[in-house]
């Protein structure tokens, strides 16, 4: 994630942006918003250009958009400045500072002001940036008004919090990590604060106790009321959550903190953000599920191994569960939930294979990565309340029913590919089921490109160029990680064989000592030879015991991370492929808008058609734009969700990493231990 | 060993009707009282061919004498060293063939006053120099020695520098020309520590020190003068002086040991060479099986280093994230290491303990070898004896003898007899020597494999703590990572925010319920392993303050000493090599 780049910093400033917006709401908002697009299209659309098209397009759907969802939800008014009011009222956790930070901009002009190097751009207008808009969506899952407000304060809390310096925790270790914390709050101010998603999760874990002090303390350094001060207050809980472990004051932590000072006016609008969080993390309603009872079903051709799958809860509609699935059903399980949940990363199935498939050992090992799965899967809040996992939980024909889902969804999910990170973009999820229909009537929104003449066309296929530096460099980086993952996994298997080689020789040195002992030369070399023998026996078991532990903890975090790392991956690619899509949408777009162009040259929108030719060729290009800005909209929103994803999954990653380590590294003490134990134990008693 | 004619009254001059009848016959050529100073034990190889014949003259003047040995031999002047030697000799041989276990000293006069005869050596330095194969197997012993054997010339010699060559020379020689002892094999020369390291320095000495302890332990030994030769003789230049009797060797050594060994009278020595086999080929086998346990070791160090490194180097977003990343990895790392240090100290410990007694199990072996030869020579010997009287019987019996014949056969019989006799006084040597050296061996056996076992059980403790003290160093920070570790998981948060959480020290371990105390010393050699510095590039505080409180303990400790802790301090056991 890279947020030093400037395009991260160039995002408007929320009230010329909140402005645009109202301007634009009051003016379009009696036009058909298709048309207004329709006519904004038509004024750029004669650029051939297409990745400037593109950007232009954003820059439009930027505000657009605001206009568009603004027009759609109810309870914003027409008026900006009301709307906003209530927005705050109603949902705070998307603008706590909105009131605010209105009248604030003196004071971030002021607060600001030491940090010019990163700040400078907040004030530029990067108007064709993309990233702003990403930037925008970056917060939440509301609104993008609501969002815009959002990056400023970002800036804000880092520059506080940069001032600060605190002292996280009691350990001298700590300056190192602050210093560093800060460091990183300079390189990361938009990561800081977000993912309010993750925070909720992550409530009632990274609890930093001394961190409370530290708030506590700035807390009570700001009791001046003014309202920068609050801001930064309010702040704060959402921006010292960084994806560093160690900067473990959570949101719930902050939150919490920020619910017992009742120092503030707004302290109602203040808790509520918590209470959100609150429930959001309450909302992950408790799992039992576990897969059991491999059992081989089957005759010779269509052999295969079905699990018994037991889950309770309160979701389920009989509270408890029992069915019977096999491998390729979890399969299709994630390929469903990887299409209903566009952006989000699923836990990974095992993976497939065609030999040995009957072998205990991969047997019992697919059980245990299936469970794991479902668990993870349960534990989600988003995922657990997802329709076909339910119905992965609970039906009784499972294979019609999930055959008909796939069906419905176009989601590809049985005769997936092989690599878990292939996806499939399902056209009913992307445009809707009756759109979905048309398209696929005429095969796919593809299909012109893939019509060519033995496979090559006309036109050049357009390709898609990720506009968001982030995306290239994640993906980069996650295609190191998971080179380095996979080698580090090879590496531990290659110690798991040394380890157990050794205890075969070892064992074979005992009993090598064992048969001189049995010669009895001496009382004395005889004792000590047997001691010696069983010591090392003993030794060899040990050390079988601690490869075993060692693959247990260490070798299945490795190996469940590097294939979600193909579940990453995956949303990755679905983020591509939409962006794909929505260039051969725009391609077709801009064909029929010139095809329209130059047969009706002397078309006005607000003339009245008459030619029936030209009214079904307007219905067209209308129908294709109303695609494209779906497109549109889906790819962008998923370019938020990937974010936030990332990010969890960052969280996530670093936390497993380090409970692995540690149990790990406590077997490996405690093993230490024993062995020294046992040698101690033969000195003081033969020796 | 059944001759035709008892031992006891055996006459070789019965049949000879010209003989002088002598009552003490039995005459072993080859002993010599305990305080003659001047002969060898090869002196008697060399005149055994002579006794026969001036023994039996002598034997007539000194029948009289009865059993004063010491008188006699001052009576009869000396006309050179082998006619001293034989008057000495005949001295001994009033004592009857003694049943063997009660008058061994008899048979062996070199163990009666085993203690007059001493000699003192001190290694006292190790020089490696030349090309590299002769850095390893022919370095020179540096030693100092002081004796009152009177073979030797001076009384004390000091800072003398002998090669191994040399050692080996008197080793085979004495190997050859004293088959009644085992002689102990000569210590490796080079140890698996490498031979440029004080180790293996202080090792190698101390092997060779025990070895001349051995020698020195050794009565029969003592007194052949080819050691005084040894010892005296120039740097390099030591080659033995006198002719050494090659024993069966090669093929006819081979087809021998086929065949079945002749019927032991002695049970100890008849159980001892099959078991002194099965420990050659035992330990043998446990070498093997330990090199090889020691090579998937390092095999496993490999992986193990690879795996640290490749921790390390786990590409993250988070600073803090991968500086934990690459303590883990640097500690995974510096555990692999000590791996490969446990697998060096394995072999060098064990594996170069084994290896004498390998050695010298082989020797032992071939000595009672030697001793089943000197059976069936005797056996042949008795066969022949017995041949030559049956010869001259019949010659007696017969009326008309040829003069010539007569005397011919007589002479044969003389000598068939003679060396029935001597091999029969050998044998009674040897086997009575064997018994004496056989629980010597055993004792040696037992008392250097425990050394050896134990050499290696400390170096291995050393080592394991060590590493336990390398993983509960990266402990405190991966728990540390954030507030979830620890304890915190089982839903209690953090019994103790110390740092240095050690399990081992001067109170014993924290793990055990046994009180084991160390000394402060031993903590820090524990605690400050030889990867601190690399460790240490990435660390702050923690060494630090790990130091500093196990200084601070330290000094604590020392102040704290009383007679009841300053007493278990020394009782416990400091050693760790040196």
């Amino acid at each position: 994630m890279n947020y030093d780049s400037d395009e991260a910093l160039r995002a408007p400033v929320w009230d010329e942006l909140n402005q645009d917006d109202t301007q634009q709401t009051k003016t379009n908002k009696k036009d058909m918003p298709e048309t207004s697009n329709l006519n904004q299209g038509f004024n750029l659309g004669t650029d051939s250009n297409i990745t400037n098209e593109l950007s232009q397009t954003f820059a439009n759907i930027s505000t657009n958009d605001n206009t568009n969802i603004t027009i759609d939800k109810d309870y914003t008014s027409d008026q900006g400045e009301n709307e906003d009011k209530l927005m705050n009222m109603l949902a705070p956790e998307d603008n706590p500072l909105a009131g605010l930070e209105r009248d604030n901009d003196t004071n971030f002009g002021m607060s600001t002001s030491s940090t010019a190097n990163i700040n400078d751009p907040l004030f530029g207008m990067g108007s064709g940036s993309i990233l702003s808009d990403d930037a925008l969506k970056l917060t939440s899952n509301g609104s993008p008004t609501k969002r815009a407000n959002k990056p400023h304060s970002l800036f804000n809390a880092s520059t506080r919090l940069r001032r600060r310096k605190p002292n996280y925790g009691n350990l001298k270790k700590t300056e190192n990590r602050s210093n560093d914390k800060n460091g990183k709050n300079d390189t990361i101010p938009n990561t800081s604060e977000d993912d309010p998603l993750g925070k909720a999760q992550k409530e009632n874990e990274l609890v930093d106790e001394s961190l409370d002090y530290e708030n506590d303390k700035k807390i009570g350094t700001r009791n001046d009321n003014s309202k920068s001060s609050l801001i930064n207050q309010m702040n704060e809980p959402l921006y010292h959550l960084s994806p560093k472990k160690n900067q473990t004051v959570t949101a719930s932590r902050n939150a919490n903190v920020v619910n017992t000072s009742n120092q503030h006016a707004d302290s109602r609008a203040t808790s509520e953000e918590p209470d959100t969080f609150a429930t959001a993390a309450a909302n992950i309603v408790p799992f039992s599920i576990d897969v059991t009872d491999p059992i081989k079903v089957g005759d010779l051709t269509s052999a295969h191994v079905e699990y018994s799958v037991n889950s309770a809860s309160e979701l389920l509609d009989p509270k408890q569960a029992q069915v019977t699935r096999r491998y390729t059903d979890f399969r299709w399980l994630y390929r469903q939930l990887q299409s209903n949940h566009w952006g989000k990363v699923i836990p990974p199935p095992p993976e497939k294979q065609a030999v040995g498939r009957f072998k205990r050992d991969f047997i019992e090992n697919r059980r245990v990565q299936m469970e794991t799965m479902l668990k993870r899967i349960s534990n989600d809040p988003v995922l657990q309340n997802d329709k076909d996992f339910l119905m992965f939980l609970t039906s009784e024909q499972f294979s019609n029913d999930s055959k008909l889902r796939a069906h419905i969804t176009a989601s590809g999910a049985y005769n997936d590919n092989n690599d878990l990170s292939e996806i499939h973009i399902s056209e009913v999820e992307l445009l809707g089921a009756d759109d979905a229909v048309e398209v696929l009537r005429n095969g796919g929104l593809d299909a012109e490109q893939n019509k060519g003449f033995m496979s090559f066309s006309l036109s050049s296929q357009p390709k898609y160029n990720e506009p968001d530096q982030f995306f290239l460099k994640e993906r980069e980086r996650f295609i190191i990680l998971e080179e380095q993952l996979k080698q580090l996994y090879k590496s531990l298997e290659m110690i798991d064989t040394e380890r157990n080689e050794l205890a075969s020789s070892v064992f074979e040195f005992s009993k090598a000592i064992e048969s001189l002992a049995k010669l009895e030369v001496t009382k004395k070399s005889t004792d000590i030879l047997y001691a010696f023998a069983q010591l090392h026996n003993s030794i060899r078991e040990s050390l079988e015991r601690n490869s075993l532990q060692q693959s247990l903890t260490l070798g299945i975090t490795l190996d469940e991370y590097i294939r979600t790392l193909s579940s990453i991956k995956a949303i990755l690619n679905q983020r591509a492929k939409l962006g794909y899509f929505l260039v051969i949408v725009e391609n077709d777009l801009n064909k029929k808008k010139s095809q329209f162009a130059k047969t009706y040259p002397d078309y006005k929108p607000s003339v009245q058609i008459n030619d029936e030719r030209c009214k079904n060729m307007l219905m067209e290009c209308l129908i294709l734009d109303k695609r494209c800005n779906v497109i549109k909209e889906k790819w962008l929103k998923i370019a938020d969700d990937i974010k936030l994803e990332i990010k969890r999954q960052e969280i996530d990653k670093i936390e497993e990493f380090r409970n692995s380590m540690e149990i790990s590294l406590e077997s490996l003490i405690e093993s230490q231990k024993e062995c020294i134990e046992l040698w101690e134990t033969f000195y003081q008693n033969y020796l | 060993m059944s001759s035709s004619t008892p031992y006891e009254d055996h006459d070789p001059l019965t049949d000879n009707p010209f003989a002088d009848h002598s009552s003490a016959v039995t005459e072993p050529s080859h002993i010599r009282p305990p305080d003659d100073n001047d002969d060898d034990d090869d002196d008697k190889e060399s005149t055994l061919e002579h006794e026969p014949v001036i023994q039996e003259e002598e034997s007539n003047q000194l029948a009289v004498n009865g059993a004063h040995s010491d008188a006699s031999q001052e009576t009869i002047p000396s006309t050179g060293t082998v006619a001293a030697n034989k008057n000495i000799q005949q001295e001994e041989q009033t004592s009857s063939e003694p049943v063997p276990t009660v008058d061994i000293t008899k048979v062996l006069p070199e163990r009666k006053d085993i203690g007059i005869y001493s000699l003192i050596i001190k290694v006292t330095g190790l020089e490696r120099t030349g090309s590299i194969s002769n850095k390893r197997e022919n370095p020179t012993i540096i030693f100092d020695c002081s004796t009152n054997i009177p073979t030797f010339r001076k009384r004390k010699h000091k800072k003398l520098r002998k090669s191994i060559e040399e050692f080996q020379n008197l080793f085979k020689f004495l190997n050859n020309n004293i088959p009644e002892s085992f002689i102990p094999s000569i210590p490796s020369t080079y140890t698996n520590y490498g031979i440029n390291n004080e180790e293996d320095h202080d090792t190698t000495i101390n092997n060779f020190q025990e070895w001349f302890n051995r020698i020195c332990g050794d009565p029969l030994i003592l007194r052949n003068e080819e050691l005084a030769f040894f010892i005296e003789s120039d740097y390099g230049t030591y080659i033995p002086i006198n002719p050494s009797v090659a024993p069966i060797s090669g093929l006819k050594r081979k087809t021998l040991k086929q065949l079945a060994p002749p019927f032991d009278e002695s049970l100890p020595l008849a159980e001892f060479r099959p078991m002194v086999k099965s420990i050659y080929v035992n330990v043998q086998n446990i070498q093997e099986k330990l090199l090889k346990a020691s090579k998937t070791r390092r095999l496993l160090v490999q992986e193990e280093n690879e795996f640290g490194q490749k921790f390390g180097t786990l590409t993250t977003n988070n600073e803090n994230e991968s500086k934990l990343y690459k303590r883990y990895g640097k500690i995974m790392t510096a555990v692999g290491d000590i791996n490969s240090i446990i697998a060096t100290m394995d072999m060098a410990t064990l594996y170069d303990g084994l290896e004498w007694i390998v050695q010298d199990s082989y020797i032992v072996k071939e000595s009672l070898t030697n001793r089943h030869f000197i059976m069936r020579d005797l056996l042949q010997a008795q066969q022949n004896c017995k041949n030559k009287q049956e010869m001259t019987r019949k010659l007696r019996s017969r009326r008309d003898a040829n003069p010539i014949k007569v005397e011919d056969a007589i002479r044969s019989l003389k000598i068939a007899s003679t060396t029935e006799q001597n091999l029969t006084l050998k044998l009674h040597r040897v086997t009575g020597n064997m018994v004496i050296e056989r629980s010597e061996w055993v004792n040696w056996y037992e008392k250097w494999l425990i050394k050896s076992i134990k050499m290696h059980t400390l170096r291995r403790i050393e080592y394991e703590r060590k590493k336990l003290s390398l993983l509960e160093r990266v402990r405190s920070e991966v728990r540390r990572a954030d507030m979830k570790g620890g304890l915190s998981r089982l839903g209690r948060h953090t019994v103790s925010k110390k740092e240095d959480e050690v399990s081992q020290s001067t109170q014993g371990d924290s793990w055990t319920g046994e009180v084991r105390r160390h000394s402060q010393q031993e903590i820090n050699t524990v605690l400050h392993t030889e990867f601190d510095k690399s460790l240490s590039i990435e660390s702050t505080h923690p060494e630090g303050t790990s130091a500093d409180t196990a200084l601070n303990s330290e000094n604590k400790d020392t102040n704290m000493l009383d007679a009841k802790s300053a007493a278990h301090m020394l009782g416990i056991s400091t050693y760790n090599g040196r």
